[in-house]
């Protein structure tokens, strides 16, 4: 469960400040799959970064299962994995052994737990040829699963993912998607971002729309397809915008 | 944590061949270079014997006599001149002829020479002429007083002499070695940990690593503590590599500077360094981590910490006149000056619990406030994370 309440962010840039988020509230439940929609310089990322606490926000509070994260945010790190582009995230030096190992002993995971956990992920994103090598000499491909196995290392409940398939093949698109339905069979929240519609409608049953830091839209994909009595959620993202402007 | 954190940054920094270049590398051939180029060219100079042209037509009794004197070479020549210009020689003598006898008979006849005022060799060759002349010049003047039974001290007024407190030989390669020791030691120290420290915080950034990083349950103090903990590391056994390199280079591979650091004292001049070494090291290791985390990428971060690596001169120079007994308290307090000063001691044989003592104090209360600062900053977002994707 994830409460998003009044929340904004500002940035001070030398004499300007950006508002890159602005007053937005929405509430997600327990193992729902949300697309979060908007252009580019929306304020996806800083939403996403807000909401896994490594960034702050100017005004307002989050809520995950009922804790603000502002305060517990120890406890609350240990329940969300969040991977921010399709890519990132790993040390090009360490083989993708090293690298999964480093995250899950820094969640304070014993060495056994974690060779193990390893091992599954190894088998389940097909790494086991490369794993032991360098990840500096991956493809884009073999380095997203090995970052997509860096997130899920310590068994989040809650998973963000910021414009996963952004830079990706086609091949790697789909094993993303196939993931995420994996994911939701186990019963995760996972929210992603994404300014594709057809991603978005393949995925997910619920949407957030955000344009320039405001929140256009919160809920169904079907009930906006009723409210605007079509089916182009291209179409209706423009429309959209244009009311919400 | 901070151990895991420590071992990781470790390793990733280790498996980078800058790091290897820049932390082993560059000492070891640094040290062995400057001290061979010092010893090449001070102490070789001065036992060598300097050429002194003279003409053709001088004398066999006049040219004997000149070629006897000590460090000098007489080779006679059609223009002596020409010859000092073209560099054959150093100086260009003209005696009048029969030189010798003349003075024998109670003449004065004159001696002529001419010298390249601007060369240093040429200076230091004029300077042993001259003692030589003089020597000569009182030995006659002695004699002829005695012939005319006067007292020779009726024609010198009074005496004087001028008398250098250091042991000559001695105090020479120790100024010598107080100039090189530190440019060795200092410079692996800045060098070693630079391109770690731009990586571990501004290239984290760079790279969105701090983002994952920032993800884990871990305190951000431990993640600062941590990776400067490696920067420290790496600058620190650099400057202990270089001592190390140092002492060994001076004790076995020269021949003028090797009694600067006597036998019985090499143990306790690496000791008591590598304690400096380490303050200082951890010093600047958290200026370095100030420097790049202001930065958002490792280039920018490379136009803060580069200055650094000239910078430390400034101290240096300012240090290089003051002599051993002219060190204050002052110059022990100063974070920067501190190691100049201590290493300066070391090499002058002065081992002081104070002067080490001071040096440490200073440099953990400044990498106190560094550190509390830097903390302050990895709270803020706004240092922490890159300018996002
Ligand atoms: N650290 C920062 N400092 C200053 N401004 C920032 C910072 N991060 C984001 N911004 C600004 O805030 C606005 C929203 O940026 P954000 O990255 O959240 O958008 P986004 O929806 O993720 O865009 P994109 O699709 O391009 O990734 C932009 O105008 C951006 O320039
Ligand atoms: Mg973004």
């Amino acid at each position: 469960m994830i409460e998003v309440n009044n929340v904004s962010k500002q940035f001070k840039e030398k004499k300007k400040t950006i508002a890159a988020v602005k007053d937005v509230s929405f509430s997600i439940s327990k193992g729902e799959i949300v697309g979060l929609l908007g252009e580019n310089g929306a304020g996806k990322t800083t939403l996403l970064r807000m909401i896994s606490t490594i960034m702050e926000p100017t005004n307002g509070s989050i809520k995950i299962n009922g804790i603000d994260i502002s305060k517990k945010t120890m406890g609350i790190k240990q329940k969300i994995g969040v991977l921010f582009g399709s890519e990132t995230g790993l040390y090009d030096r360490l083989s993708a052994r090293e690298n999964l190992a480093y995250f899950s002993s820094l969640y304070g995971i014993s060495k056994h737990e974690t060779n193990v956990r390893i091992d599954q992920l190894a088998v389940r994103f097909g790494m086991k040829d490369y794993i032991d090598r360098r990840v500096g000499g991956y493809s884009k491909g073999m380095r997203q699963k090995v970052a997509i196995a860096r997130t899920l290392i310590h068994d989040p409940d809650i998973i963000l993912f910021d414009e996963p398939t952004t830079g990706l093949d086609i091949s790697s698109a789909n094993m993303f998607r196939e993931l995420v339905h994996q994911l939701r069979k186990e019963g995760k929240t996972i929210v992603f971002s994404s300014h594709i519609m057809e991603e978005v409608k393949l995925l997910c049953q619920s949407i957030i729309m955000i344009h320039k830091g405001e929140l256009v839209y919160q809920g169904d994909i079907d009930e906006l397809y009723k409210q605007e009595e079509s089916e182009d959620l291209n179409y209706i993202f423009m429309s959209r915008l244009v009311r919400g402007a | 944590m901070i151990w895991t954190i420590y071992k990781k940054e470790l390793i990733d920094s280790l498996r980078d061949r800058k790091t290897i270049m820049l932390s082993i590398l560059i000492p070891m051939l640094f040290s062995l270079g400057m001290v061979f180029f010092y010893e090449a060219f001070f102490f070789n100079d001065s036992p060598e014997k300097y050429t002194v042209a003279v003409e053709n037509t001088m004398d066999d009794e006049t040219y004997t006599w000149f070629s006897q004197l000590d460090s000098l070479t007489v080779s006679k020549v059609t223009d002596p001149i020409q010859t000092v210009k073209d560099g054959e020689a150093t100086i260009a003598l003209y005696a009048e002829v029969d030189f010798l006898d003349k003075i024998e008979q109670g003449g004065s006849p004159t001696i002529d020479i001419y010298v390249d005022q601007f060369s240093q060799k040429g200076e230091q060759a004029t300077s042993t002429l001259n003692t030589h002349l003089n020597t000569f010049k009182e030995a006659v003047q002695q004699k002829r007083y005695e012939n005319f039974n006067l007292d020779a001290e009726v024609f010198e007024p009074f005496q004087f002499s001028i008398n250098s407190i250091s042991e000559s030989e001695e105090d020479a390669s120790s100024f010598l070695l107080s100039i090189l020791a530190p440019l060795i030691i200092v410079m692996s120290i800045i060098t070693a940990g630079i391109p770690t420290s731009n990586d571990i915080f501004a290239g984290e950034k760079e790279r969105n690593t701090m983002e994952a990083l920032l993800m884990t349950p871990v305190k951000g103090t431990s993640i600062l503590f941590g990776k400067w903990l490696t920067v420290s590391t790496l600058s620190t056994f650099s400057g202990i590599l270089a001592t190390v390199m140092f002492v060994v280079t001076t004790k076995f591979f020269t021949e003028g500077l090797t009694n600067v650091i006597p036998d019985d004292k090499v143990v306790s001049f690496i000791g008591v360094m590598s304690i400096g070494v380490l303050a200082f090291g951890s010093l600047v290791s958290s200026i370095m981590m100030m420097l790049s985390l202001l930065a958002n990428t490792v280039k920018e971060a490379g136009n803060y910490t580069s200055p650094l690596s000239i910078l430390w001169m400034i101290p240096f120079l300012l240090l290089m006149g003051v002599s051993v007994n002219e060190l204050t308290t002052t110059h022990f307090l100063i974070p920067f000056f501190n190691i100049f000063a201590l290493i300066k001691q070391l090499i002058f044989g002065v081992y002081s619990i104070e002067s080490i003592g001071m040096v440490v104090g200073s440099s953990i209360l400044v990498i106190a406030i560094l550190f509390l600062l830097g903390s302050f900053m990895f709270k803020k977002d706004r240092w922490v994370l890159g300018k996002g994707a």
